[in-house]
């Protein structure tokens, strides 16, 4: 019990597509396509959400805002959570960063760099580095959950 | 196999009916931070000493806290390690890329088979 527990932790995520550089770099910026596989998701802490609203100003500086709705406990109350941020480098092909906020489960700015990188076989691969996340998640949709990552701990045993 | 995730689903049922009263959770939260007697932690709530030490109970069986007799004094607190705590995090947000990039190595593979759909249209297996 001698150390304590950073606040915040940075993770990296690697992925090899079939898809060109520039697809996959494209797909990130293009709004009909984010809304799709960034925050529309059935799993989760909260039992998953879907994006009903995504707008992207894909310039450095320029804004992104997605509103999703997510599933209440008796499956039919709808809560509306945001995801927003900035870009801060937008280097085709090869590099996207941008910062992220969800003021629904942290009050913290996060930060997500994603570097592409073109394969010999025409795919690419993608590392995706999201740095200043909390480890503690706030707010009504998270109740409880911190909780339950220190239970967690005890079940892995 | 069986028998072992049986065990663990069990010990899930003893956690999460442990997290389900919002006041075991907050008390949770209390020792969390730093550990305390019992008299410290009821202190907050509108409830009598036995009420809390029968919410400890709950807790303790769960395997979330652990009380230590000093003195005359029982000090309560939290059975997690920080540093895997910390691990934990990692785990859970490491899943919530790796699923959103499933979806995207999906949305481009079906982009794919519409275009080759387009382009072969007559062409069936």
């Amino acid at each position: 019990m001698k150390n304590a527990a950073p606040t915040t932790v940075t993770v990296t995520v690697h992925r090899t597509f079939k898809a060109s550089q520039e697809r996959v770099f494209n797909a990130w910026l293009d709004p009909e396509k984010a809304r799709k596989f960034l925050f529309n998701h059935h799993e989760g802490a909260h039992g998953g959400q879907h994006v009903v609203r995504a707008e992207i100003d894909p310039r450095v500086g320029g804004k992104f805002l997605f509103v999703a709705h997510r599933a209440g406990k008796d499956g039919k109350e709808s809560r509306e959570s945001d995801h927003y941020g900035e870009y801060l480098e937008i280097n085709r092909y090869s590099r996207l960063a941008f910062t992220l906020m969800c003021p629904c489960g942290w009050s913290e700015t996060t930060k997500v760099t994603i570097d592409f990188t073109a394969l010999s076989t025409g795919g690419c691969e993608l590392t995706l580095t999201h740095e200043g996340l909390p480890t503690h998640l706030e707010g009504p949709i998270f109740e409880g959950w911190t909780e339950f990552m220190v239970a967690l701990e005890k079940l892995q045993g | 196999m069986v028998k072992r995730f049986r065990t663990e689903e069990a010990r899930l049922d003893t956690v999460f009916h442990a997290l389900s009263d919002s006041t075991r959770r907050s008390i949770l939260r209390d020792v969390c931070a730093e550990e305390k007697t019992v008299t410290a932690i009821a202190e907050p709530y509108n409830v009598s000493l036995a009420a809390v030490s029968k919410h400890l109970k709950v807790l303790e069986r769960a395997g979330l806290v652990r009380r230590e007799k000093r003195g005359s004094f029982q000090y309560v607190r939290t059975n997690a390690m920080p540093m895997k705590e910390a691990e934990r995090w990692l785990a859970y947000y490491e899943k919530f890329w790796n699923q959103r990039l499933d979806a995207l190595e999906q949305l481009l593979d079906d982009e794919d088979a519409q275009q080759s759909q387009k382009s072969s249209p007559k062409q069936s297996l």
